[in-house]
């Protein structure tokens, strides 16, 4: 056993799993997994151990990292760390074949905790390599060949059992969960539910997917698209909050006034994320399992299944009313605040009495008072952030102008509220759109003829931000770009490599649409597609059935007789078969003809044909004469006229 | 079959009734340039077998009584003092001739018997430090008594495969004895036609190079050379030597039999014979190995 | 460790002998269909555990990946399992000697494995103690030695061997038995015989024999060392005139040197006259010397050579 080669490759597999938890997982905790893979490495090199006293130190200081640094809140997180920390122990400590083989076991279990929190295309690149160099480690323990023999063989293993994996992936019956698992927070960027842009300096933006929304050809929405996810309804003097009675609002009952027949149908694939919040258009509602549609139109995952979800949506802009109670909350506001704000609103409401003429005139306000765009405003503090920003700085993005008109159009007794979600999305092919992370916004909707408006001073301040996304703007492309994390988005004015991105871009759509959001309801209309209605009692047994077959294939492929490269000798081999099924026995240490003999004599009617047999055999064994087809046709016939003479 | 060896086996069966195999196999070892060792119990025709042998080949011939008194010299030669030239000159002994046939040979001591079979392996006499060629062909034909018999000196196992086959005789059947009872062999052998003369044995001898040999049969044979090897029923395992006599045999039974190919039938025809010697098996001892050896297909 | 108790072996062994039927009790067996069993090794089995882990974690997070994942090992089982069953298949082992052993070393089994096709990682192995771990090529044939675990003498029969191969990735244990039908010879410990005197000589040792008149040719093969128990006629007197050492002549083929060994003529408990005799077996061998073996139960006539020996050595084993 070669062990420091399988000291490096284990270790190695350890740092690519801490590498791949980068972001979940806290930094300096995964830096003590690095530094026990590393220390790995080093010893391996050496053919050392760690001792156990000193192994046993270290555990405990580790352990007491742990819990310090990852923190126990996070019960899935801690339970992946602490894996990944035993496994390390583990290795660090094996020396046997045996220890070294629950290693690679442990590892087997890692691996799968890698897509708890990620299950993208790269990622599960990733890690199905490292899935095929632990087989290969197991391989290797017990077998004396090269390790490159070994990786050669789990690739083929790999490769011919990921069709029948797939196969049952699609086929087997999926069940529900068995019982709710906490479920794994993601270090990922969302909206939040306060909305408090004043104290932020520099808006950090990142090119994360967020959802892809498929649309129907026939049944377009109509630009710009406001993607709503979060209703904020209180306002506290500086940051717009979600109200408890707007959460308890969540569980009432659904006013199910629009159907699909009377809205825009379209389809979601949301990418995994922490918060419960989806996205839809408008007033929404769908009726996926695992989506809850609320009472104010929003869409809201249902427990905390961190997973792509895929699900369709009917859109409306439904007309209702508020009742009283409902207008009091969303005209409620703290005493006292923003002075200046108020009283500019107040002289405005004063100006136009009805409210569309107060919507326009807050938006030639904003148009014409040399109000900026910027993801770097002036950070603003104290009491009154919405007066510093309207009547001092008047640079801001686009959650300064939804506070500001919100709490404008409160203050002049308009039912107002900020909504944050995503603006416009990226069409990547004619009816797919891929929204963003810095795609975020925030805009008001403001009640009047029973009839929630969309307020949203960007529009004005830059008209561009509308139509498109924020990548595709031009003036503030420079800004957007100096935002942004690395990402190929970075680069996507050199064209060859927009054009790789767009193609990573449509194979990671189909990944996801395909593969991660294949779920329950995605396996009962392929089995309704395949097996029409019967499927209840037909699936299970077309699936056993199948995999039945293709073992027992297997098993016969393997039982077949050994072919052996010598010619004729199959054939001889076959006489010998077939004499035994007459009773007579041939004896190994008989030649060919000696046995060939014996049979004669048994069988005196197939003298005939036998005679001719042993010519054959001299001329092909024992003159290497060659085997050619006329005397391969010659012995089946032969072989076969046996049978029928007996 | 080559209708001059039907005849030289016709000839020889005159001799020596119904062992057609034996004077087969004999002629197999001859024309494998091979020398010939022929172990049986005494007056079982073993010195007929060997005489005849040598008659129908038409070669010179010199026997040589074999006892416990013999020395070396005696069969190779001596240097003589030349009183007239005042010089030593070698007088050749009886083992300069194409054909030896050496009668018992187990009865010499080992000086006597390591000295022929030394000019049996090198082909030459070395006499005061002095070379001196064999004539060629050179066959040695040799008997000896079964070992148990008292008074013999057993041929060294080392030197016994210097010898290509060994044969015995055998008990003759009852109608070859009663025909030997009634004086119905030719017990004239020296008056055998010759068959063939030297320079139609080297063509012979060409023409068995030539026989086939395929890859089955060769496989089999390495077999059964690993048999012996593997097997603990063996003292002395068979030497790479011996598989080439082994297929060099099973060429010229094939060719004594008619055919230009090797068949597995061939090398177990030959095999005891090869072997059994070599192996240090007694000769009753003989097919051990081909009874557990299956053949290749 | 746990050790299990006698009567759970005995049941073991009783169900083992009734499910094996004598299937394996040859000296040569051909892996096939009805020899071969298969199951998850013990590795494999903490293997299907992680699986399911897997499979319940996909399970309760929706999860089509680590659902993958768990199939994958699965089925990557099932093949292991397959592919196990293939490698082995075809293969023949044959028993073929056992090395002659002396108490109280344990004899060494040798068996030849001949793989028709190629065969990984393939070893023997007799309850505790394992043979080297072999690789065969197509058609190859290699021998393999395995320890038995009889060290008293006497006759053994054969321990149940077990054929075993973890291929692939030691996921599955395929394996088979044999069970040759030979007998296994523990051959006593040698000791040096104290006293051998001419009691053990026979009788017609002076019968005259023409080897021995010869012997005044002074053609003899050398002198070696007297042993007690060589005829008096046979040492070099002239040798122990000079230099007062007792030599032996020894003739080329010596058939003159004819000794009766008799149990009953040493002294000592049964195991050390077996010893002695033992000793003296192989030492008169070594200097191919005839000789008979008398035991209380059994008689060996005159003989000599490796046969012989062997025979008489046996003998002694089964006493």
């Amino acid at each position: 056993m070669n062990t420091p080669l399988i000291n490096t490759v284990l270790s190695l597999l350890f740092i690519v799993t801490s590498g791949l938890l980068f972001t979940e997982v806290a930094t300096p905790f995964l830096a003590i997994l690095a530094g026990l893979s590393f220390l790995n490495l080093f010893l391996g090199k050496f053919y050392k151990k760690l001792n156990g006293l000193v192994a046993n130190i270290l555990a405990a200081v580790c352990l007491v990292a742990l819990f310090v640094l990852v923190g126990v809140s996070d019960t899935v997180k801690l339970f992946v760390s602490m894996m990944l920390l035993a496994s390390s122990f583990k290795l660090l400590q094996a020396k046997t074949v045996k220890q070294y083989q629950t290693v690679c076991l442990l590892v087997f279990f890692n691996l799968s905790t890698v897509y708890l929190f990620h299950q993208g295309l790269f990622e599960t690149l990733v890690v199905s390599v490292l899935y095929i160099v632990n087989f290969a480690v197991l391989g290797y323990l017990t077998s004396p060949q090269s390790f490159k023999a070994a990786n050669k063989q789990s690739f083929k293993t790999i490769l011919l059992a990921l069709p029948i994996a797939a196969f049952l992936i699609l086929f087997l019956p999926k069940l529900p969960a068995f019982w709710q698992l906490p479920g794994p927070k993601l270090a990922k960027t969302g909206l939040s539910e306060q909305v408090n842009p004043f104290s932020i300096a520099k808006l950090a933006e990142s090119d994360d997917l967020v959802f892809r929304v498929e649309q129907q050809p026939e049944q377009a929405l109509q630009a710009p698209y406001y993607w709503r996810s979060l209703i904020h309804d209180e306002f506290n003097g500086s940051e717009w909050l979600i109200s408890d009675i707007l959460k308890s609002q969540q569980y009432n009952p659904i006013r199910r006034t629009i159907t699909q027949s009377n809205g825009v149908n379209y389809q979601v694939i949301a990418e995994p994320s922490s918060s419960n919040w989806l996205f839809a258009v408008g007033f929404a509602q769908s009726d996926n399992s695992d989506v809850h549609s609320t009472y104010n139109g929003l869409l809201k995952r249902k427990g905390n299944l961190n997973k792509n979800i895929k699900y369709a949506v009917t859109s409306s802009q439904a007309s209702l009313s508020l009742n009283e109670f409902e207008k009091r909350l969303y005209t409620r506001l703290p005493k006292a605040t923003n002075p200046q704000t108020t009283a500019l609103a107040k002289e405005l409401a004063a100006e136009h009495m009805n409210a569309q003429g107060y919507f326009n005139s807050l938006l030639d306000y904003f148009n014409q008072q040399q109000f900026a765009y910027t993801l770097t405003p002036t950070p603003m503090y104290g009491d009154n952030t919405l007066d510093q920003f309207v009547f001092d700085t008047k640079r801001g993005f686009c959650g300064h102008y939804a506070s500001t008109a919100a709490f404008m159009f409160r203050v002049a007794g308009y039912p107002a509220r900020v909504v944050s979600g995503y603006l416009g999305g990226e069409q990547t092919k004619a009816a797919t759109l891929n929204i963003y992370q810095y795609d975020a916004h925030a805009w008001v909707e403001v009640f009047f003829d029973e009839k929630w408006h969309i307020f949203d001073a960007t529009a004005v301040v830059a008209p561009e931000r509308l139509n498109g996304s924020l990548s595709q703007l031009g003036d503030l492309n420079e800004i957007f770009n100096d935002n942004l994390n690395f990402g190929l988005k970075r680069w996507s004015h050199f064209k060859a490599i927009n054009c790789l991105r767009i193609h990573l871009e449509e194979l990671d759509y189909k990944w996801t649409n395909w593969v991660l959001t294949f779920d329950q309801e995605s396996q009962q209309s392929l089995f309704d597609s395949l097996f029409g209605n019967k499927s209840a009692w037909l699936t299970p047994l077309i699936v056993l059935g199948t995999l039945l077959l293709s073992f027992t294939g297997y098993f016969l492929y393997n039982k077949r007789p050994i072919r052996s490269r010598e010619p004729l000798v199959d054939d001889i081999t076959k006489l010998y078969l077939w004499a035994k099924k007459q009773g007579i026995e041939p004896v190994d240490t008989n030649t060919p003809l000696q046995n060939i003999a014996l049979i004669k004599q048994q069988k005196p009617r197939t003298e005939a044909y036998l005679s001719e047999f042993e010519q054959i055999i001299i001329e092909v064994r024992y003159q290497q004469q060659s085997y050619n087809q006329n005397r391969k046709n010659r012995v089946r016939v032969l072989l076969n006229s046996l049978k029928t003479a007996k | 079959m080559n209708s001059t060896i039907q005849l030289i086996i016709d000839d020889l069966s005159t001799v020596i009734f119904g062992k057609q195999q034996q004077i087969k196999l004999a002629l197999t070892c001859l024309f494998s340039e091979g020398h010939l060792l022929i172990e049986d119990l005494p007056g079982m025709g073993k010195t007929t077998l060997s005489h005849a042998l040598a008659a129908v080949l038409g070669l010179s011939y010199q026997r040589i009584q074999f006892t416990s008194d013999l020395l070396p010299s005696d069969i190779l030669g001596t240097n003589i003092f030349d009183a007239k030239e005042h010089s030593f000159s070698f007088h050749q002994g009886p083992v300069f001739s194409q054909v030896v046939l050496g009668d018992e040979i187990n009865r010499a001591g080992p000086k006597t018997q390591s000295a022929l079979l030394e000019a049996m392996e090198e082909k030459q006499v070395t006499v005061d430090s002095v070379k001196h060629a064999l004539p060629s062909p050179f066959f040695v034909i040799a008997t000896q008594n079964p070992v148990h018999q008292s008074g013999t000196y057993p041929l060294p196992e080392s030197q016994l495969d210097r010898f290509f086959m060994r044969i015995s005789l055998g008990f003759p059947d009852k109608h070859a004895e009663k025909n030997l009872i009634l004086g119905l062999n030719n017990r004239n052998y020296d008056d055998l036609p010759v068959r063939i003369n030297p320079v139609q044995l080297a063509v012979i001898q060409k023409e068995i190079n030539k026989v086939t040999i395929s890859n089955s049969v060769v496989d089999y044979i390495l077999e059964l050379v690993a048999f012996t090897r593997q097997d603990n029923h063996f003292v002395n395992p068979l030497s790479p030597r011996a598989s080439i006599a082994l297929a060099r045999a099973a060429k010229s039974w094939a060719y004594i039999e008619g055919r230009d190919f090797v068949m597995p039938e061939d090398v177990q025809a030959v095999f005891p014979s090869v072997t059994d010697h070599r192996l240090g098996l007694n000769t009753g001892d003989s097919g051990y190995a081909l009874k557990h050896v299956p053949v290749s297909l | 460790m746990f050790k299990r108790p006698a009567f759970v072996n005995q049941f073991r062994q009783s169900v083992f002998n009734k499910l094996l039927k004598n299937k394996h009790k040859t000296n040569e067996i051909e892996l096939q269909h009805k020899t071969i069993y298969v199951l998850p090794s013990k590795l494999g089995g903490q293997f299907l555990l992680i699986a399911l882990l897997n499979f319940v974690m996909g399970i309760n997070y929706q999860n089509n990946l680590i659902l993958a994942m768990a199939y994958l090992m699965v089925v990557v089982l099932v093949f292991a399992i397959l592919t196990g069953y293939k490698n082995v298949r075809g293969l023949s082992v044959k028993y073929q000697s056992i090395n002659e052993s002396y108490a109280p070393k344990a004899p060494f089994a040798r068996f030849q494995i001949h793989a028709r096709s190629h065969c990984e990682l393939i070893k023997l192995v007799n309850d505790n103690l394992e043979s080297e771990t072999l690789s065969l090529q197509n058609n190859e044939k290699k021998t393999v030695e395995i320890a038995l675990k009889c060290s008293e003498r006497g006759t053994y029969g054969f321990d149940r061997i077990k054929i075993i191969s973890h291929f692939p990735f030691g996921l599955v244990s395929v394996w088979s038995y044999i069970e040759p039908t030979e007998t296994v010879y523990v051959y006593p410990q040698p000791i040096t015989a104290e006293k051998l005197d001419t009691q053990l000589h026979d009788n017609d040792e002076h019968d005259v024999d023409n080897a021995q008149v010869k012997a005044g040719s002074d053609d003899f093969y050398q002198l070696t060392p007297f042993v007690q128990g060589t005829a008096l006629n046979k040492v070099s007197w002239k040798h122990y005139a000079k230099t007062q050492q007792l030599l032996t002549k020894e003739f080329t083929s010596d058939a003159s040197q004819e000794l009766a060994l008799n149990f009953n003529m040493l002294s000592g408990n049964n195991e050390h006259r077996l010893s002695q005799l033992c000793f003296l077996v192989n030492q008169l061998t070594d200097q191919q010397m005839a000789f008979s073996l008398t035991l209380p139960n059994k008689h060996i006539s005159k003989g000599q050579g490796i046969y012989h020996q062997t025979t008489c050595l046996q003998a002694l084993a089964e006493f």
